[in-house]
């Protein structure tokens, strides 16, 4: 192969730098090279990801970063909007790979700060159900625009130890018995949890007409003086489960699992009106510029060491069909994965709010004012 | 306790009234730590007296001058102005007002303001106090400057406000505390005379620390010479000029000839005394001097007469000291004679020029001069 | 310095469209902050809050201020470096160190029930505006002090006895004298703190409770969550102003370079 047209396949992506090197010092031209391939000419490549939580736990992504001789660089987000708006502000190139939620994802798409992959480059793509091989939130024009990897719901969690009638309904959140004891997530999109509550049970609580977001502010309004504080991060409500300053809040199965390896007696409950959940797929930004360790990346996180991470990280649901089948039968029957199709439609996911502007103000009304 | 006692050849006007004391300072003394700054000071001050406190730096002269303005706490001892003791009542409480040495003048306020604190902190109506700071002003020459800051006077300026400032208060004591020293020289002497008047016409009781000892010398009406924290010597000017106790007092004012001698005889206040070249003179002797023995013999240069000018019929003539002149100083008002001694030491003369006819007959360098002493006022000093 | 202002106050002009802003002059910006009582009650709540913790920081700093300049002679320099000692820590760390000690199970709590001041774990401590408070008054409180100091270290001694000479009390010298001649440095100090605290957004995303929240948590919002540029922006021009009217405030009371003399 010639130099140039190895060069050439670098600049389209298709062989990573590492390959590049590999290559041209075949023919003795690598240190020669490596001025011509710009940047660090380190061995370890950094690949940069905002994300959820959990989604690069070193349990997991140790196993990544030792075969790809790479290093993660991950940064949190505290909702799908801080993500929005962290790659709005650079028009999607300073991250290399977002986990974008199905709140977000097809604004993202919309924004242009994401770019469509192609699926043959995944070798456990097909592993996948067929449900979230080409999921309605990451595709655009029938083009695919993400892996989704892993889903689940928004729980109640609350100590059982404080908490000591089994609360079965949201309710309990605007309960007074817990008054200064309460948490709930600080994220817009949580008024669809309470619109639950309402009377008038919308059918896509994602949809609600001025009169029901009145009446879900007026929800939130009650409840504030009952709020300890509102939590933006996983982490954070651990914290505050574990120093006893709440007792009860909404959650995902992360903070549960973890409160209890931290010796927390948490609970969690699937409280009687419904949850709303979210299912997360790892999207390319349009600006990324390690597409090629991206792509193993999204590939490790749909095959079984990424898909096992997740599971036993953050006790979510996956996506990988092989691995879900062979999974211990509690362990699918816990987390809604023995029936896929009937699980997955109980939890009222995450879409895109057509008046989402208005969710905004109504929730900062209701908990910043 | 030390009674000023007037001296035959001084005015009446100079002399200290100490019939009722103004302040009084009993044993007095004030250590920083290790350093004794003033140690065991006793005087007394008399009501309406101008007394200066005149010492080198390190003295403890404004030591002194701070505890007797509440600025500073002595260590031991006891500090009474009119009768009343004040050892730890703090400045606010005394009747005693200050100008400071650079005039501390508050530099947010105008003149009016400056001149008017003390009033306006005792009380006194607007009405009164504008019209007590438009005397104080006319007082220290300084008519209409009420709206003016300090930042927009001259120094000899500022000087007269914190005068006003601190007189307007009718204070029983007023401390100066060396403030004439950044005015130039010609201003510096109008202010002599300025404060001394002051002094008559308030009525108060001024202490002054300086350095300058001829400052000391044309505004008290006593002077405490200190060194090293005590009071050397307390007394009229011309005590302190004419008849110095010590060998620090005669060398600190004026210029004085010290010569080595030997005491050969003593007779009431008479002292006859061997100088090192062998010659006897004839001297006083003071309180304390030595009885016998080494002794230094103090006298001022323009107390001494060269024989020349006296003729052999001077009544003097007969107390002199041989020796050979070493050169002549000529410095406007008066000539430096510069004699030396057959032992080597020196003595100098001061001949004040009355004009070119009576400069004397010429000497040279090297030729034999006669030194013409007056036993009245050459002085055996105790130390 | 002046072109990302300047581009802030276009923005506020803009409005934005689902994704998109708007490039078109409107007013709508602030037609919403004016008639949403949201803004202004956020905007009223910050710039109280900024001005309790200015004063408090007043009356803390002063004292210290003056016992350092007017009565420590020997170990001065370690002392002032403690003063500043603080702000060699990140700003975070000091906040959470106040979370903390304000918790439910803190330090504060644990020892005022170990002593029997209270019964109950009080949880006002945190979540709240006093937590803000506290935590604002200590982390600012360096840059209060310093100001003061340099001011008071200038004040010639004499002045002050000077005025004791002439009869006042202690305390009257300190309205009639220490007081006036402080005031540059007070004000320099005042301008900073208040500053600080009223864009501060941090704090009352930390330590604020549900409805503490501030002006600063708003605009980070209108950047961040909310998406909303053109609001971000409009929102920041009141907080700007005030700022504004405060620095020349300063100024013309001598708090900038020109020398108190």
């Amino acid at each position: 192969m010639e130099p140039a047209e190895v060069m050439a396949r670098y600049r389209r992506g298709e062989i990573s730098r590492r390959d590049v090197l590999r290559l041209l010092s075949v023919v003795g031209l690598s240190s020669a090279a490596l001025p011509l391939l710009g940047r660090e000419a380190s061995a370890a490549e950094e690949l940069s990801m905002v994300i959820w939580e959990g989604y690069a736990d070193p349990s997991f992504a140790a196993t990544f970063e030792g075969a790809n001789d790479a290093t993660i660089s991950a940064t949190p987000m505290t909702s799908s909007d801080d993500a929005f708006a962290r790659l709005q502000a650079s028009g999607g190139s300073n991250f290399d790979l977002v986990s974008a939620s199905n709140d977000v994802s097809q604004r993202l798409i919309d924004a242009g700060l994401v770019q469509p992959i192609d699926p043959s480059r995944l070798s456990n793509y097909n592993d996948l159900y067929p449900q979230f091989q080409k999921p309605s939130y990451i595709t655009k024009d029938d083009q695919l625009y993400g892996a989704n990897f892993a889903w689940g719901p928004t729980l109640m969690i609350y100590n059982s130890e404080q908490v000591t009638e089994e609360p079965t309904s949201w309710q309990a959140l605007l309960d007074e018995t817990y008054a200064g004891k309460i948490s709930t997530w600080n994220a817009p999109i949580q008024i669809a949890q309470y619109a639950l509550l309402l009377d008038s049970k919308p059918e896509n609580p994602y949809e609600l007409t001025d009169e029901q977001l009145a009446q879900v502010k007026d929800l939130l309004l009650q409840q504030k003086p009952l709020i300890r504080t509102y939590w933006n991060y996983g982490d954070e409500l651990k914290q505050l489960l574990a120093s006893g300053e709440v007792v009860i809040s909404d959650a995902w199965p992360y903070v549960a699992v973890g409160s209890r390896e931290a010796g927390i007696p948490v609970v969690e409950v699937f409280p009687s009106e419904g949850v709303t959940g979210w299912s997360d797929s790892w999207m390319l930004t349009a600006g990324a510029k390690n597409v090629d360790l991206a792509y193993k990346w999204m590939d490790f996180m749909i095959g079984p060491d990424g898909q096992m991470g997740v599971l036993n990280n953050n006790n979510y649901a996956i996506t990988n069909k092989t691995v879900i089948e062979g999974l211990d039968e509690q362990v699918r029957s816990d987390l809604r994965m023995d029936n896929i199709e009937e699980g997955y439609d109980q939890i009222l996911m995450w879409r895109n709010v057509p008046n989402y502007d208005k969710w905004l103000q109504v929730w900062q009304e209701a908990t910043t004012g | 306790m030390s009674v000023a006692v007037p001296s035959p050849s001084t005015s009446t006007a100079r002399t200290a009234a100490v019939a009722q004391p103004g302040i009084e300072l009993r044993k007095v003394r004030k250590s920083f730590g290790e350093t004794v700054a003033v140690d065991e000071v006793s005087l007394v001050v008399g009501r309406g007296e101008f007394l200066t406190l005149l010492g080198p730096s390190g003295c403890g002269k404004t030591t002194t001058l701070r505890m007797i303005g509440g600025f500073e706490l002595p260590t031991s001892g006891e500090i009474a102005i009119d009768g009343e003791t004040m050892n730890h009542r703090p400045p606010h409480r005394r009747p005693v007002n200050t100008v400071f040495q650079n005039y501390a003048l508050f530099p947010h306020l105008t003149v009016a303001g400056n001149v008017a604190y003390g009033l306006e902190m005792a009380g006194v109506a607007k009405a009164e106090r504008q019209r007590r700071v438009a005397d104080a002003l006319e007082m220290v020459r300084l008519p209409g400057v009420e709206n003016r800051r300090p930042s927009e006077l001259s120094g000899g300026q500022q000087q007269r406000v914190a005068l006003a400032r601190a007189l307007v208060n009718r204070p029983a004591v007023l401390l100066l505390d060396e403030p004439l020293g950044a005015l130039d020289l010609k201003l510096r002497k109008a202010m002599q005379v300025e404060l001394k008047q002051l002094n008559r016409a308030v009525g108060a009781t001024f202490v002054y620390v300086t350095h300058d000892q001829e400052e000391a010398l044309a505004m008290s009406d006593r002077i405490a010479v200190m060194s090293a924290g005590r009071v050397l010597q307390l007394g009229t000017p011309e005590e302190i000029y004419e008849s110095p106790r010590n060998r620090f007092v005669a060398d600190f004012i004026g210029q004085t000839n010290l010569l080595p001698v030997e005491v050969v005889a003593i007779e009431g206040d008479r002292a006859r005394v061997r100088v090192s070249g062998g010659q006897i003179l004839t001297c006083r002797t003071t309180a304390g001097a030595p009885v016998a023995g080494p002794a230094t013999l103090a006298v001022r240069p323009e107390r001494l007469h060269l024989r020349s000018e006296l003729g052999e019929t001077g009544g003097l003539a007969w107390n002199h000291l041989e020796g050979t002149l070493a050169e002549t100083i000529y410095l406007g008002t008066h000539t430096q004679w510069v004699v030396e001694l057959p032992d080597g030491v020196s003595i100098v003369v001061h001949r004040q020029n009355r004009g070119p006819a009576e400069r004397g007959e010429s000497l040279g360098p090297g030729e034999p001069i006669a030194v013409v002493i007056d036993p009245d006022a050459a002085t055996l000093l105790a130390e | 310095m002046v072109a990302p202002l300047a581009i802030l106050l276009v923005h506020a002009f803009w409005s934005v469209d689902y994704l998109t802003i708007q490039r078109s002059f409107m007013l709508e910006n602030f037609r919403t902050l004016l008639t949403s009582d949201l803004y202004g009650r956020v905007l009223g709540r910050s710039v109280a809050i900024a001005a309790v913790v200015t004063l408090i920081d007043i009356v803390l700093a002063f004292p210290v201020a003056y016992f350092l300049a007017k009565k420590v002679r020997r170990h001065r320099e370690v002392l002032l470096l403690l003063v500043v000692f603080p702000l060699w820590s990140s700003y975070l760390v000091r906040v959470f160190a106040w979370k903390t000690i304000l918790g439910t199970s803190g330090i504060l709590n644990t020892f005022l029930l170990w002593t029997g001041v209270i019964e109950v774990p009080v949880s006002a401590f945190l979540y709240s505006k006093t937590a803000m408070i506290i935590t604002f008054c200590q982390v600012w409180l360096p840059f209060m002090i310093l100001p003061l100091y340099t001011v008071i270290d200038r004040m010639p001694n004499a002045l002050l006895e000077a005025s004791a000479d002439l009869g006042a009390t202690g305390r009257q010298t300190f309205w009639k004298v220490i007081l006036p001649l402080s005031l540059p440095g007070l004000l320099a100090g005042s301008l900073s703190v208040f500053s600080l605290t009223l864009g501060d957004y941090i704090t009352p995303t930390l330590l604020g409770g549900p409805g503490d929240q501030m002006i600063g948590r708003l605009v980070a919002d209108s950047f961040g969550m909310s998406n909303n540029w053109p609001l971000g922006a409009a929102l920041v021009l009141p907080v700007l102003l005030i700022v504004s009217i405060l620095i020349w405030g300063a100024g013309r009371f001598g708090a900038l370079g020109r020398t108190a003399s």
